[in-house]
This record gives C-alpha cells, structure tokens and sequence, in this order.
C-alpha cells in the first residue's frame, strides 16, 4: 500500500465519514469560582452565563460576562474567565464537533456571509425570558444526550439549531 | 374521526397555491374558513392546526372531522378540501414545511424509520393534554419570529418546524403501534395515491399497477379522478415534477440526471411535462426558486461542506488541494469549480484565512516567537506568514502582538 505523508483523520475512517453531522455532543451546568486560564479546544463551544458576573476575554479582546451573556467559540477562539470579587458564576455549556458548523450555516434559508468559521466569536447579550429559553434549551440538550447517540437524535439537532439561530437573531453588531 | 370504505368524491381538477408560494415560506398564516374551500393540491407540506371553531377536512376522499386541537400533517399527494360547520368559523394556523428544508433536517440521504409511519398513520390528530401544550407552545413561539426573515430567524423557525414534524411523528408512531388492523379501512383511492407518491420514480405502467391493486385500468382511472381529482397519468407526472423541483434547487445536479432520477424515460419528456404544470422550463425555475423568490432557498452540497470541514480540521498540517483530493476521493477540478461556484472562493483563501486567524490568536494569547507561530499555524515559513499577515491585516505580526497585548508580553 502507498505510503501516506501526512496524518488526515479520514485515513481511519469510513469513505462517507458523516463529520458533519452532530456525532460529539455534551451539554451540562457548572458553577465557577476560579477563573480559568486560556483554553482552547476543537470543538464548537455554545457558554450562557446564568447568573454572576465577570470578564470574558477571547484573543485579547475582552467581553462582558454578566446574566444572560451567550458566547459561541469556535476552535480559532483562545478564551478565558476572570471572575468578579466575591462572585460566582454559574453557566451552562455545550460542546459540540466542529463540522456541525458547516451542516448548521447550510440550511437552505441560512445566507452565511463567508465560508470561513467567524473571526470574532459570536456574542449576544439576552433578555430575562430569552436566558430562560435558553437555559432551558441547554437542559434539554444535556436529557437528550442522555438518551443515545448523538447522530441518531433528530431532536437534539433541532434544539442545537434553535440555540444557534438564537445566537445569529442576537448577536451584538460586531465593533 | 372516521374511516369509510366508500371514497368520499371532491369534483373539478384541485387548484394549488393557496397554503403555499415563494413569500410563504417560514411565515405564520392565519386562515379563517367560513364555508366551503375547493380541493387544493399543494407542491409541499403542510401543518394545520386548528385554533378555534369546529369543521371538516376530506383528504383523498376520506372525511376527518376537526375539532380546536386538531393538528394535521399533509404531504403534496393529499388532495384536501376544508369546511366549517354550520354557522361556525374555522380558524386555523398554518405552516409550510418544504420538501427541500425537510430533506434538510433530515441529513438528506438517512431516511429515520418514523417517517415508513407517516405513510401508514392518519394525516389528522386530535390534540390533547401535555402534545397539544407542547404544539400551542411551539406555534406561539414560531409567530414570535414569524415576520422576522434573517437568517437567524430562519434558523429558529426551521428548528421549530423540525420540532412540530417529530411531534407529529410521535403520534403516528403511537398510532401504528395500536391500529395495524386498520388498514385495509381505505378507499382504494387513498392507497393508490399513496402507492404512486412513493413510487413515481419507478417505471410506471398503469397496466401492471392495477392488475397488483386487482382492477381493471378505468376503474383505477375513475377512483383516482374520484379521490384525487387526476387520473393516473397526471398523479404520476405531478408527484415527478415534485420530486424534481426539490431535485432542482440542487444547483451542481444536471437535468439529465434529475429526469432519470425522478422516473422520466427521457430528458425531453422531462423538460414538457416540467413546463407543462409549472408554467416554466426547469433552468428558469431553478435561477427563480435561488435567487429571486421571496424567501431564497439555497442547497450546499454536502460536498461543499466536506472540503470545507476538511480545511477547518488540517489546516494546522501541511495540505494542499493534491492531499486533499486523495483524502476526500474527489478530484481538483471538481474541489476547484464547486468552491468558485458556489462560495466564490479559492481553496488557497479559505486554507490561508484559517491559518492567519489562528495565528493572530497565537500572537494576541501567548509569547511564542513569531517563526514557531507560523509553524504552528501551518505555514511553511516565517517569510510567507509576515507576507500575508501584511497583506491581510496592514502591520506586521510583531506589530499585531504588541497592538493587542500593550507590550506586556
């Protein structure tokens, strides 16, 4: 057999490797007292900020992370947490594989703006209800893990999809 | 509810695009029905639900009685006529679930194994308790956003409708679970336009169709126009055209390819009865449904989002188009013309925009020299990455790092 140059993650894989589908997908809730240092992962990362408040900066740039703060990062995106004095922060996060950003920005009524994973990370700051809905999301998420695989769960792909078009409909204008 | 072996008969051929049109797309109507409506025949799926008054709904000649809470599911080979009660408005809300969105949310080729119980399940359900709060909820939340056309907004509505099509699905699945003995209850007119959706792509001889139901050809021709409002003949060329004009918004498959797929014996024969019940030829439909209508509806290919999967995952490792030609099994040249195509990019811009933003985030994050940044990013040498980060950005990457962090690093 020839000889292959360089590592590829199709080489062990299935020819109609399905990569763009939900397949790795973990949701949960966390409280945070420490602030965590710079991290960076190749997944997509979906974080709400339920309560506290604090600092969130991602590639120098520095966000506010207060109730309702909603924050996508994607694998280009080092981000980390500084936490206000005597507060703590509790959030609710969601891991999801990367190629699920492809499959997501090709729904037939999407118009992405370029091809690219976003260069800043999405930001949005929500309301009272909507940190509700999306908390709530968020929960039904980490269930329906729970349930089976993710790649079989159609209606874990529905409520990634609301969770991303919540972020798109609210985020900030970019500076 | 009730099933009757004995078809009920609608009359005059169904009209279509009432439910159903380019500004209808992912928006919320509200219809209210104070008499009769003639039989409609829509090119894509609907949900109705009924929000208040009490009415009838026949589909395929069989007669469903609605009541508030009634939530039903019709597919384009349902011919239905809709009427109220005596006195009564029937008001409801409807929405479009399109062919190309479902196939969509579907991931395309995997067809779940709920959706064989749709086929066999009622089209009508009568709502109750914690479903029926549920679909109020779901319905209340879409009318929310139902103005609303940015693609953020799409996305919320699209989720919504996914979400209703797996409620529905549910309750089909409970259904077949209880009612197998059923079935034989429909008029042969139902099963035929059944039979015919879901195998119009097939070499259809009406012949041998009714010789496998066991009648004769003008009786198969007769139930049809009873049930349905078309004879065999036109169910077959309408249910293709369907299949083709979701087939269509596909922009790399080429025509002779969708003709075959969808059943025609030929290209031309595709092209005249295309013209024939939309009024237009494929192409013209095609640069319609993409980038004129309404709501724009626009298919990636999945092997668009592949490459570009592929880009976003290595580029951190030496790839060029050669290596990822063999990796992905499909040619340059084809890599080449479907980015220019359909993203009007070349795979250098992509492959060299995922390198410099991962770089300018090594740069605003950590104290790495600048020649391990350009390695770590992929690029070959410190001299390609300055010159590009110079073109892209205006300054030079120390420059860049010393921007962002203030010179404290």
């Amino acid at each position: 057999m020839k000889k292959r140059r360089y590592s590829s993650p199709y080489l062990s894989r299935d020819y109609f490797s399905k990569d763009i589908f939900p397949h790795t997908v973990y949701a949960g809730r966390k409280a945070i007292r420490q602030p965590t240092p710079y991290r960076q992962h190749d997944e997509i990362e979906f974080l709400l900020i339920r309560s506290g408040e604090g600092c969130m900066t991602v590639n120098g740039r520095s966000y506010p992370a207060a109730k309702g703060s909603l924050f996508c990062f994607s694998p280009s995106h080092f981000h980390k947490l500084d936490i206000n004095k005597g507060s703590k922060l509790e959030i609710s996060e969601c891991h999801v594989n990367t190629g699920l950003y492809f499959f997501l920005t090709a729904c037939p009524y999407h118009e992405a703006d370029s091809a690219a994973m976003p260069a800043l990370p999405l930001y949005a700051l929500l309301n009272e209800s909507l940190t509700q809905q999306v908390t709530g999301i968020i929960d039904d998420i980490t269930a329906e893990c729970e349930k089976g695989p993710a790649s079989e769960n159609q209606s874990l792909f529905f409520l990634l999809m609301k969770l991303f078009g919540i972020l798109e409909k609210y985020r900030a204008a970019e500076a | 509810m009730r099933s009757q072996q004995k078809a009920h008969p609608i009359c005059g051929r169904p009209i279509s695009g009432i439910f159903t049109g380019p500004d209808k797309f992912l928006t919320l109507q509200s219809v209210v029905v104070r008499e009769h409506i003639p039989p409609v025949a829509e090119d894509d799926s609907l949900f109705i639900y009924v929000a208040a008054g009490t009415g009838r709904i026949t589909i395929n000649g069989v007669v469903f009685d609605l009541v508030p809470g009634s939530f039903c599911w019709l597919q384009s080979y349902h011919v239905f006529s809709l009427e109220s009660d005596w006195g009564t408005a029937l008001e409801l809300q409807v929405l479009v679930y399109d062919y190309p969105l479902s196939s969509y949310m579907t991931y395309r080729p995997n067809r779940p194994a709920q959706l064989n119980n749709l086929s066999t399940a009622l089209p009508v359900f009568d709502l109750a308790g914690p479903v029926r709060q549920q679909v109020e909820g779901l319905l209340n939340e879409f009318a929310m956003y139902s103005e609303d056309h940015d693609s953020g907004a799409n996305l919320i509505k699209s989720a919504i409708l996914g979400q209703l099509s797996y409620a529905f699905l549910d309750l089909c699945t409970q259904y077949s679970a209880t009612h197998t003995h059923l079935r034989h209850q429909w008029p042969l007119g139902w099963i035929l336009s059944l039979f015919i959706a879901y195998s119009c792509a097939e070499d259809l001889d009406p012949k041998d169709v009714a010789e496998s139901f066991g009648v004769s050809v003008p009786t198969l021709n007769r139930e049809l126009r009873m049930t349905t409002g078309m004879n065999f003949a036109q169910s077959v060329s309408r249910a293709r055209i369907n299949l083709a004009s979701a087939a269509i918004l596909f922009s790399e498959l080429s025509f002779h390819f969708i003709a075959t797929y969808c059943g025609f014996r030929s290209e031309v024969a595709f092209y005249r009865t295309f013209r024939e019940l939309k009024g237009m030829t494929p192409q013209e439909y095609r640069d319609y449904a993409i980038a004129t209508a309404g709501t724009p509806r626009k298919m990636v290919s999945e092997t668009v989002e592949r490459i570009l999967f592929y880009i976003h995952t290595n580029y951190r490792e030496q790839i060029s188009l050669k290596t990822m030609a063999q990796d992905l099994y499909i040619s340059e040249n084809i890599i080449r013309t479907l980015l220019d195509e359909t993203l009007h990019i070349s795979f250098k811009d992509v492959l060299s925009d995922c390198r410099l933003r991962y770089a300018e985030a090594l740069l605003a994050v950590t104290d790495m020299p600048v020649l391990d940044v350009s390695l770590a990013s992929g690029f070959n040498s410190e001299r390609t990455f300055t010159r590009l980060f110079k073109a892209r950005t205006g300054i030079t990457p120390s420059a860049y790092r010393t921007q962002m962090t203030g010179g404290a690093v």
